[in-house]
């Protein structure tokens, strides 16, 4: 008797993985677009869910969408929260219930893609030296502007592996250490409340 | 199964808390102090049987083993539930906090009623036994589609479309939640009857 529940409680923690229980939705900033990557684990992808982008402070709805094959979604950073400066939350509803949703902090945005204009002391200091055609190489070589978009280009490029495994770390399924700790608050429970209806010993 | 935080608006929150919070005294009232292990080895396996999945085509699903706590333990399912499903949302973040209540309810409920309906096929020994263990296994699963579809009734999902997809899913489900189901009772009706309620006393059983 007793072994075969030692079996059954061991034949469940053969480790499988969580598929359908959870959404997972993750986005970031590459060159001037917003990717999101929504997956129930790292090999199940979400497709065809609806996300829809919101204001996180205001909360009106900037843009809507669906993810595609891969459970890709990608948008160009709206205008709108360029200008407010506030984060963006994005929603994922993958159907049958499952929802979750990931805020965007402004600050991974503001200064990507779209080049910006140049710091007003930056902007004096090659004034004079740079004639106005910033993008003109022969001319005064490239500005300060060129340079910080193919750095961050590059940047976006090298990260991107190191995002993913920080993704696949953060929504791996549930550990060995949750399992079991699971268990044991289960039974740890049932301890409790067997002491409290035990019958008083005279 | 598992609905997620915020989907739901705050009347089937609170229904489904009300509910569970019912169904839960009732079954804290009815628990005698001989079965607790029992509970909890059960609410064990249910806070398991989650992580097991069936491939379904491009999808899956997992098992939820409603049906054999409702077998085994009546209406303690209702706290033997609760409990696997808040340590679930709070260690593997499935479901949530707020929406406990109606995911409590939409698993133990199913299986409750299944039990109580199926008691008279149960409570004969052989082939009867078999098939409303089987029944047992696969409705409450079948139960608990039904009644998370009607808990979304009133999402932008609407009903019908949660229901064809949540039944999609579990088909499979069904099945093996029914053979799970039969094979654990056959099992114990043979080793300890006594843990099985409906089991005659002829069988050995304790509690007719």
């Amino acid at each position: 008797m007793r072994s075969f529940f030692l079996l059954l409680v061991f034949t469940f923690l053969i480790p499988a993985p969580a598929l359908a229980h959870r959404v997972n939705v993750f986005a970031y900033v590459e060159g001037g677009e917003i990717v999101v990557e929504c997956s129930y684990s790292k090999s199940k992808r979400v497709r065809h869910g609806a996300i829809t982008v919101q204001d996180a402070a205001g909360g009106e709805t900037l843009l809507q969408g669906t993810t595609d094959e891969e459970g890709l979604f990608r948008f160009l950073i709206p205008d709108q929260a360029r200008a407010s400066g506030s984060s963006l939350r994005i929603l994922l509803q993958a159907g049958e219930g499952h929802q979750n949703e990931w805020i965007v902090d402004a600050a991974e945005f503001m200064d990507a893609g779209v080049p910006r204009p140049l710091a007003p002391d930056a902007e004096a200091a090659t004034a004079v030296a740079m004639s106005p055609d910033r993008t003109d190489p022969d001319a005064a070589g490239l500005s300060r502007a060129d340079v910080a978009e193919v750095v961050n280009a590059v940047l976006d490029a090298k990260l991107a592996p190191i995002r993913r495994a920080l993704l696949e770390q953060s929504q791996s399924g549930p550990g060995m250490q949750e399992i079991i700790g699971g268990i044991g608050w289960i039974f740890g429970l049932v301890g409790i409340g067997a002491y409290f209806k035990s019958r008083p010993r005279v | 199964m598992h609905i997620s935080e915020g989907v739901l608006s705050p009347a089937i929150l609170g229904l489904g808390a009300v509910l569970t919070v019912g169904g839960t005294a009732l079954g804290l009232r009815r628990l005698d102090y001989d079965r607790l292990m029992t509970v909890a080895i059960l609410a064990a396996a249910f806070f398991v049987g989650s992580l097991i999945h069936i491939p379904i085509g491009p999808s899956s699903a997992h098992l939820i083993l409603n049906g054999l706590l409702g077998v085994i333990l009546g209406w303690a399912a209702f706290p033997a539930i609760l409990v696997a499903l808040m340590l679930q949302s709070v260690l593997f973040q499935y479901g949530g906090f707020t929406v406990l209540g109606v995911n409590a309810f939409n698993m133990a409920f199913p299986a409750v009623l299944c039990f109580l309906l199926l008691r008279p096929l149960l409570s004969r020994p052989g082939p009867m036994r078999t098939m409303g263990a089987f029944c047992c296994g696969a409705l409450s699963v079948a139960g608990a589609g039904l009644l998370t579809a009607l808990s979304l009734a009133y999402t932008n999902e609407g009903f019908l479309q949660a229901a064809r997809l949540l039944f999609l899913a579990h088909v499979p489900v069904m099945i093996v939640e029914g053979i799970v189901t039969t094979l654990t009772v056959s099992f114990l009706s043979r080793v300890r009857p006594e843990l099985l309620r409906f089991a005659s006393r002829s069988e050995g059983g304790i509690r007719a």
